[in-house]
């Protein structure tokens, strides 16, 4: 190896620059995601802090131990692996930078600098160039420096010098070596291409080469395999909408195995969840059986020893998104009942409420699911069983029916979960005021989100003209047509308003929080399409009085929509579906509508005579198109001779197109016969 | 090595049955398929043919039909008479008449029947207040029968008595989806449109 054809490193003054492009390549992308993800969700920070927290005023059976999770996970998320890659890469580049700054390359063939040599700025002229050439050239010239006392080598240095100043004087000057210069680097010309290894000569010639084999070894043998496969192990195990296969498959047989006799309860569904793999993952010790249980002392409050509470906030944190996975699946065998349960469930979950253990706290579970309130201290004497009806109307006065000092902020806490208050939902194919069959139509729906301390909805008429404009009746422009939900998603993402205080991950509450709509055939009460999720409205209804939302126009209106992924029926009809939206969080603020689909077939048809403008035109008579037009009977258009004179031909057409007489006959049959043999020499040809 | 099932045949009753080595809790769905099995094998023991006769329209017991229609009739009669945890036990009867049918007959007649006896206890039991088993017979119905606006009639106005407003007012759109001029479910929906305004505090 010592009689290598590659240039080592031996000044090492090329590795930083190796490392540091090495780092680079990763490191920016790497931060401009990270900067971008904390500048998007700064935002939602900001607004948190208005809101009011519902930890000043209330605090769960399980404070100390909740609270300790929460923080955990907040500050897991500000210290991530991602922001300690990005700190040391960057000292890393400093580092780099300071070092390939500080290195100084000394002159040779590689990197012939004539400035530097000569000991001049770069932009210096002629004049500058010859009186710093002259200087050195006396100083340096072999001549002149006295070499009594000098060793062999360093005359030698002086002669090299010599030689250098002069190369760098003549690159500089000389038209031909200035070119030569420029073009290669070198003002000799052209040399031979060099192979470069930015490695130190002794790390692959020393006593250290066979431990860079093995780096080289491990790194292509070892460490690539491992990589790619694990990536693709991980691949290969998570579903696509995140959900471990194994986990996936169980569900998949739960609903083969689907028994309608059966009575699907929120219980039942969370026993499927506890089978989820997710869970062993976590913790080894987790059986579906001990996660169950876990499940339901979420649902029903129940406080465990320290180390199981741990355990119960980690299940219960990922929970929520298997049961999202499970409607995925279970809406693919169009199932409603376990859809409506699974909502349910991840609600119960979410909230803490376990709504299945007592008619009573079913009934008042949307006045139980706000925090602070429980069943023992609820008067239940009293009908209020909706958010309305304790913000509007109470029977009795709030203090005393949920008989809790804090019932001021329970009530802001309810007046800020936002209810849907529809306008109008009807399906919509874009560009059509019908349905026309085998179309592709979407689902249209306008609502006002509104507080549940607001009261009825605001009159269209007294709508801010904006809104109507923009937001009730879609304009029907050439963008909208072309990209029908634009509208919707121009939306602002859904904010969290209020913190559910007993489920452990709020990162999951901001990310999910929202509506699920799901469409149902009246006909069989079946899922007629997978589910839609509704994450993009504008809340900012909620923090109008209930006055600016009802008589001034400050209100505004928001629209849904879900497209169809099959087309509409081909034949005429009406076709009954209800359109559900149920929220992913509270109980209390979902919405269901009847839809009609009414496919009509109105054919198109030419009210005036005028001619249509866009329309194909007749094929001409003498080409192959208008051929086999007349072979059909249809029409054509006839050839207009130059030579003709024009009075006599368009005489001519006329009475072609009216009389279809000999002429005419003749020839087209002569046009049948020259085409014809056109597109026989054309095969003969070939 | 194969695992087998489980399963006993006993040659004196002509049953299978679940061995006794294992849980039934682990084996649930087996225990059920061996009873419908069970059931079937009786039908066509006491059928006393080897291969039962195709199912045809015409080929039923005719005289199940009949006692099924008198213990209909005599339901009714005890409605009338307004003797109505009478009728529901009658009803409950001919019901139980109209299931046991052979397995191997044909299975056209029997949803009607079901239906009309299903629909009577329905009624007897709304008229005695008792809701909550006249809502799983009425869900029954709605599932059996769905195109019938008065089975989601039925089934509306059990969830207005249970005080679920919203899914009887989903229960009363879904029958006017099979009858859009029905007069008694547009005047329920308008009922209970109202029910859901008061008990969200809108008037």
């Amino acid at each position: 190896m010592s009689q290598s054809r590659y240039d080592y490193d031996e000044n090492s003054e090329t590795w930083p620059y190796f490392v540091l492009t090495g780092l680079i390549v990763p490191l920016i992308p790497t931060t401009i995601s990270y900067v971008w993800d904390k500048l998007s969700t700064s935002d939602d920070d900001d607004d948190e802090k208005s809101n009011d927290r519902t930890d000043n005023w209330f605090k769960t059976y399980n404070h100390d131990t909740l609270s300790k999770f929460k923080s955990n996970i907040q500050s897991k998320k500000l210290f991530t692996k991602k922001l300690l890659f990005i700190i040391i890469g960057w000292i890393l580049v400093i580092y780099l930078c300071i070092l390939a700054n500080s290195i100084d390359i000394p002159v040779n063939e590689s990197n012939f600098n004539p400035w530097k040599i000569l000991g001049i700025d770069e932009l210096a002229d002629e004049k500058v160039i010859k009186t710093a050439y002259r200087k050195l050239s006396i100083k340096f010239h072999p001549d002149k420096v006295d070499t009594s006392k000098m060793s062999q080598l360093e005359m030698d240095q002086v002669d090299n010098l010599y030689v250098s100043i002069n190369k760098a004087y003549k690159a500089l000057t000389d038209e031909t070596i200035k070119e030569n210069f420029l073009k290669y680097g070198n003002p000799d010309g052209p040399s031979d291409v060099k192979h470069g290894i930015a490695l130190p000569k002794f790390l692959i010639d020393g006593p250290t080469s066979p431990l860079l084999v093995l780096i080289y070894i491990l790194l292509i043998a070892v460490i690539l395999p491992l990589v790619v496969s694990s990536w693709w192990n991980g691949v290969k195990s998570y579903t696509k909408q995140g959900l471990h296969v194994d986990t996936a498959s169980y569900f998949l047989t739960e609903l083969i195995n689907f028994n309608p006799a059966k009575l699907t309860q929120i219980s039942t569904v969370l026993k499927d969840i506890s089978h989820a793999t997710e869970f062993q993952l976590i913790d080894k010790s987790l059986t579906p059986s001990k996660v169950e249980s876990l499940l339901l002392s979420q649902i029903n409050r129940t406080k465990l020893s320290p180390n199981d509470e741990l355990l119960k906030y980690k299940v219960v944190s990922i929970a929520p998104k298997l049961i999202l996975g499970y409607i995925d699946i279970a809406s693919i065998f169009r199932n409603t009942e376990i859809c409506m349960k699974l909502i349910d469930a991840h609600r119960c979950l979410i909230q803490a409420l376990n709504i299945e253990s007592s008619a009573k706290i079913n009934k008042y579970k949307q006045i139980l699911q706000l925090p602070g309130v429980s069943i023992d201290k609820l008067n239940t004497l009293e009908p209020i069983y909706t958010l309305g009806k304790l913000l509007k109307k109470p029977t009795i006065s709030p203090s005393e029916f949920l008989s809790n000092d804090n019932y001021e902020s329970i009530l802001k806490y309810a007046s800020n979960i936002p209810l849907i208050e529809p306008i109008d939902c009807k399906f919509k194919v874009p560009g059509e005021n019908y349905i026309p069959p085998a179309s592709n139509v979407h689902i249209n729906l306008k609502f006002f989100i509104k507080s549940p301390k607001q009261l009825s909805k605001p009159e269209l008429s007294k709508l801010s003209k904006n809104v109507i404009e923009t937001q009730l009746n879609e304009l029907e422009t050439i963008e909208n047509l072309k990209n029908p939900f634009k509208l919707v998603e121009d939306q602002p993402k859904i904010k969290l308003t209020n913190i559910p205080p007993y489920f452990p991950d709020i990162n999951y509450l901001k990310e999910n929080n929202g509506w699920i709509a799901f469409l149902i055939v009246q006909r069989d009460a079946k899922l007629a399409e997978s589910p839609a999720f509704l994450t993009r409205v504008d809340l900012s209804n909620l923090k109008l009085t209930p006055d600016e939302f009802l008589k001034n126009s400050d209100a505004i209106v928001s629209t849904f929509k879900i497209p169809l992924t099959s087309p509409t029926p081909k034949e005429e009809g009406s076709f009954q579906f209800r359109l559900i939206l149920k929220n992913l969080i509270y109980f209390g603020s979902d919405l269901e509508i009847p839809l009609n689909l009414n496919v009509e077939d109105k054919p198109i048809t030419n009210t005036s005579n005028t001619k249509d403008l866009y329309e194909i035109e007749d094929p001409d008579e003498d080409s192959l198109a208008g051929a086999f037009a007349q072979l059909r009977g249809e029409k054509v258009k006839k050839v207009e001779y130059e030579d003709d004179s024009s009075d006599d031909d368009s005489d001519d057409s006329d009475d072609d197109e009216d009389g279809n007489d000999n002429d005419t006959l003749n020839t087209s049959d002569w046009t049948d016969i020259d085409t014809d043999t056109e597109v026989e020499e054309d095969a003969l040809d070939k | 090595m194969t695992d087998y099932l489980p399963i006993v045949y006993d040659t004196n009753a002509k049953t299978l049955s679940l061995s006794e080595d294992v849980k039934l809790s682990d084996y649930k769905d087996l225990n059920l398929e061996i009873t419908q099995l069970n059931t079937l094998i009786k039908d066509l023991i006491n059928s006393n043919y080897d291969v039962p006769p195709p199912p045809t329209k015409e080929s039923y017991t005719k005289n199940l039909s009949m006692m099924i229609k008198k213990m209909h009739a005599s339901a009714v009669a005890s409605m009338r008479a307004k003797k109505f945890s009478e009728a529901a036990k009658q009803f409950t009867v001919a019901l139980g008449l109209s299931t046991a049918r052979f397995k191997f007959e044909s299975f056209q007649g029997t949803i009607t029947e079901v239906m009309i006896n299903l629909a009577g206890r329905a009624d007897a039991n709304m008229m005695m207040g008792q809701w909550l088993d006249a809502y799983l017979d009425c869900d029954l119905m709605c599932t059996l029968a769905a195109n019938v606006p008065e089975n989601h009639l039925r089934k509306g106005i059990c969830n207005v008595k249970l005080g679920n407003l919203q899914e009887a007012k989903s229960d009363y759109e879904r029958g006017l989806c099979f009858g859009a001029d029905h007069p008694r479910l547009l005047g329920e929906l308008a009922n209970v449109n109202k029910l859901i305004a008061e008990e969200n505090g809108e008037l």
